[in-house]
């Protein structure tokens, strides 16, 4: 697919204070209070916070599934308003259906894009498999694969629908620690190299580690309503060392803002 | 009903843990309460009153009859849960007591009891609504019978108030009267209790969707005590009792394979002959199935008649239940509604259903509607139940991707359903028999003779013949229902489950 | 006989990690860098040292010449291994029986992997499922069968290239 690629700097995704409430019994219950981020052309921006403190809401919203009671979001030059093709998803819990097979798990997702034909369709989540790690197993259910191939399929299917921006909700919290550290390691160079469609990623997470590997920014959400308490621009160079001093320094850093 | 509650609840307990608990037992206990469970009890009720009442020849009898009857169609699911609940306590309780040296009376006081009291509730509630329909039920057929005085009840006030002269003002305040009953007690006691027993829960239960103890009960049963004696394949209880069949015979579930589809090929038969003979030609075939070789082509009427009935719940069921289910707001205002609805029994609306113009006068759609109001709640809360177990993601899946309405129902909204609706239908089938002991020949009053009755079915059959005291065809009718019902579990359901838990259950 | 709940994705980390590690190290700094138990640990080395990947020597573990290329591989690494898992039971008897028969099940392979005696556990489900289970996560990355999840089949790999 031929997407006008933006050059380096351009702003790919824009949060623009947003807000979000519900009401419970007629009172007012807000969950977000003028959140603001926004991710650069190949930048990873990581959204933390105690749990339950609205960062898997605030990437729903930017994913168009839910829409902010007030603020905008903004992919490139377009509003978003509802779910896109340009901005796909993966789960902390797969999601994956289990009563289908991995290629047609991938296949899923890319059911409604009546631009490609069914063979351009399959050849397109076949190699999608296939960069996740994967070929082989296409007509494996998911019953079937460990936790680390699930979240492949996972992958796979988020990228195989070549997405500009790419949401990843606590995408490796439910895999052992030694699965995750490769799962971090290789989807990281999946998604951000010059090959890849995606042009941007948000992560949500609470494993501070996680953010201070993988991440060019990360926006801090604390409090009830939630509002960003700080932002950390961690210019540390790549790859980055989980045992260097500085690593934690970073670490720290991001610390300190939560508590 | 009280006392059969508690009787059920006492009996289930000791079932259910000495199955837990003994290899042995388990696999003697597994199996036939998987048979208890889907026989049709109805049928054995008037064998039940002969006995009991030619033993308490009195009023003490005819209400032990009916506690008995109650109780048999209550205990089994508690016992299940209480074997689930007992099997799932992980193993360190079981060593903790063992190095405290706890005696068996020590260990099911302090241990299995607690443990199985939360599945205990939920299946409590269930159980309750299958009891009140057989309660109604009961009554009125013991009244039926032999005009044994049971003198208080809700089945005779049926009875009574049913019975011409018809009286509407009576008619309505019985049934307010009754939906009241049910109200109140579902919310003093049950969600008392239900909520009360939240304590004892051990820690690894799964997140609850939902605050409502009767839609949790129905949660519950579907996505655990079926589901999961199945799922539990890997070793435990139901392999045994699968292998155990299987060690038991090939030979014997062919036979039961080649006894299903000679029964199916029997209907068609039946099917096509009916459409042929025309009106005329079904009083002699309604004549025949009164006797012992008309027992069969009565079997085959009413196999078509649960059938297409399940159907149709199927078919109104599955859409309603996952369009509620989905919709918040929906669920919310709707799924109270539907509940006291629900537990109404059947038979109590049956004379209503006579009313309705057009409608009324066929006897076909009569029992139709009669198993049709019996059987819907089923399908539908199994359907609810299991599209409200799945996760929020997997509901937010079809819209990340933008699919189109069509592939999200195909892909994602059926098949989360398919499991509890298996679930739903098994349950269906079985109260369906049931129903249609009351559906096909409803006669509140011997004397009056019936209020409605179909041309032909083994409802009919039995009810007839327990009229006539003619034991030998009602003997015949009842084994012939429950071996076809039990073939038909062991054959078709148990496979047809098989293969939807093992690709359709949702465990990520 | 490859232990039956090691994954190939454990053997790349623990062969990353005591690459890492110049030199040798000893099995419980292994095991604490692994973030993992010493019961744990063990099958995974065994697995590796049954793989050529890795050597012991008075309790160190060091890293074989092969070990070391495999380090270094970035994509599709238990491909390397397709000759030395297809000598690793029960993935010979599988290629054996796939080169005789053109489909076979997992109940097929361990059915006849107990007739010599080797079992994985003693409950037949079990077993069956713990030899599927090695089959998919170990002969498919290693392009010696292909499974096909609906039938429950496993066919000799159309070689990849």
């Amino acid at each position: 697919m031929s997407q006008p690629h933006p050059s380096a700097g351009t702003t790919v995704v824009t949060a623009d204070r947003v807000s979000l409430g519900y009401h419970k019994e007629k009172e007012p219950l807000p969950v977000l209070v003028d959140v603001s981020l926004s991710a650069k052309k190949d930048e990873l921006v990581a959204v933390t916070g105690p749990s339950g403190c609205g960062k898997s809401t605030l990437l729903r919203i930017i994913a168009g599934l839910v829409r902010p009671s007030s603020g905008k979001v903004m992919i490139l030059d377009t509003e978003v308003t509802g779910p896109r093709a340009d901005v796909s998803m993966v789960f902390q819990n797969f999601v994956l259906l289990p009563w289908r097979t991995a290629l047609e798990n991938v296949l899923f997702g890319l059911s409604s894009r009546s631009e490609f034909t069914e063979e351009q369709k399959m050849e397109k989540a076949k190699g999608a498999l296939d960069v996740a790690g994967l070929s082989g197993f296409e007509d494996v259910y998911p019953g079937e694969l460990s936790g680390g191939m699930k979240q492949r399929v996972g992958v796979a299917r988020a990228l195989a629908t070549e997405p500009r921006v790419m949401l990843l909700d606590e995408p490796f919290s439910s895999l052992d620690d030694l699965t995750a550290e490769r799962l971090r390691k290789e989807t990281y160079t999946l998604l951000i190299n010059p090959q890849s469609p995606v042009q941007s990623v948000i992560l949500v997470s609470h494993n501070v580690e996680e953010i201070i590997e993988l991440a060019d920014r990360v926006v801090v959400l604390s409090g009830r309503p939630a509002h960003v308490v700080g932002e950390v621009d961690v210019t540390m160079p790549r790859p980055r060392n989980k045992k260097s001093e500085e690593f934690f320094h970073w670490v720290d850093k991001v610390y300190t803002l939560l508590s | 009903m009280i006392l059969a509650l508690g009787l059920s609840i006492l009996f289930a307990l000791v079932i259910g843990i000495w199955a837990a608990r003994s290899t042995r037992a388990e696999s003697v206990i597994l199996p036939l309460l998987d048979i208890f469970q889907s026989i049709p009890v109805l049928g054995f009720f008037p064998f039940v009153i002969a006995a009991v009442y030619g033993a308490f020849p009195d009023f003490v009898g005819a209400n032990l009859a009916v506690i008995i009857l109650i109780f048999t169609s209550m205990s089994w699911n508690i016992a299940f849960g209480v074997y689930e609940a007992v099997k799932a306590i992980p193993q360190d309780y079981f060593d903790l007591l063992d190095v405290a040296k706890a005696g068996t009376w020590q260990r099911v006081r302090s241990l299995y009891i607690p443990a199985s009291m939360s599945r205990v509730a939920y299946n409590t509630q269930i159980s309750w609504s299958v009891g009140l329909f057989f309660l109604v039920a009961s009554e009125i057929i013991s009244l039926g019978t032999k005009n044994i005085p049971i003198q208080y009840g809700i089945g005779v006030a049926v009875e009574q108030f049913t019975g011409p002269p018809f009286e509407y003002s009576n008619y309505v305040l019985l049934v307010a009267g009754i939906i009241a009953a049910v109200i109140l007690w579902r919310y003093l006691f049950l969600r008392e209790f239900a909520l009360w027993s939240e304590r004892f829960k051990m820690m690894e239960e799964p997140r609850e969707t939902h605050k409502d103890p009767i839609m949790r009960a129905y949660s519950w049963v579907s996505s655990r005590s079926v589901s999961k004696l199945f799922l539990l394949t890997q070793g435990r209880g139901v392999t045994r009792f699968t292998s155990a069949i299987t060690r038991f015979g090939r030979g014997l579930k062919v036979a039961l394979a080649i006894f299903v589809a000679l029964f199916l090929g029997l209907i068609l038969v039946a099917a096509a002959s009916s459409g042929t003979l025309h009106p005329e030609a079904l009083p002699s075939l309604g004549s025949l199935a009164a006797t012992e070789s008309g027992v069969l082509v009565a079997l085959a009427f009413s196999f078509v008649r649960v059938w297409y009935v399940v159907a149709i719940c199927i078919g109104v069921g599955l859409p309603m239940g996952v369009v509620i289910s989905l919709n918040f707001k929906l669920y919310d205002t709707v799924s109270p509604l539907l509940e006291v609805i629900s537990s109404i029994p059947a038979p109590i609306l049956l004379p209503l259903v006579v009313l309705i113009p057009v409608i009324g006068h066929s006897p076909e759609a009569v029992a139709g509607i009669v198993i049709f109001l019996s059987v819907y709640w089923y399908i539908v809360f199994n359907v609810m139940a299991g599209v409200r177990t799945i996760p929020g993601d997997l509901k937010d899946l079809p819209h990340a991707f933008g699919v189109s309405r069509r592939v999200a129902w195909r892909d994602v909204y059926i098949p989360s359903a398919l499991t509890a609706l298996v679930t739903g239908a098994i349950t269906a089938v079985g109260g369906a028999w049931n129903a249609l002991i009351i559906a096909e020949y409803f006669q509140p009053n011997p004397a009056r003779g019936a209020l409605t009755q179909v041309g032909i079915g083994i409802g009919k059959t039995i009810t007839l013949a327990t009229d006539s005291g003619n034991l030998e065809t009602l003997f015949l009718a009842v084994v012939s229902m429950t071996v076809l019902i039990v073939a038909f579990n062991l054959t078709v359901w148990r496979r047809l489950y098989h293969r939807v838990t093992k690709r359709y259950a949702y465990n990520h | 006989m490859m232990p039956g709940n090691v994954r190939a994705g454990q053997v790349i980390s623990l062969v990353e990690i005591a690459g890492s590690i110049r030199g040798k190290v000893d099995v419980p700094k292994l095991a604490d860098e692994l973030g993992a138990d010493i019961a744990v640990l063990l099958p995974i080395l065994d697995t590796a040292e049954m793989l050529g990947l890795v050597r012991t020597e008075k309790g160190d573990v060091l890293l074989t010449d092969l070990g070391l290329k495999f380090q270094k591989t970035t994509r599709n690494k238990v491909r390397m291994l397709r000759d030395r898992v297809a000598t690793i039971e029960p993935f010979r008897t599988a290629l054996e029986l796939a080169s005789r028969k053109k489909a076979i099940t997992a109940q097929e392979v361990a059915d006849s992997l107990a007739e010599i005696g080797l079992k994985w556990h003693y409950k037949p489900d079990l077993n069956e499922a713990l030899v599927r289970t090695l089959l998919i996560h170990w002969a498919i990355y290693a392009d010696l069968l292909g499974y096909d999840g609906k039938s429950g089949e496993f066919r000799k790999a159309q070689s990849r290239p």
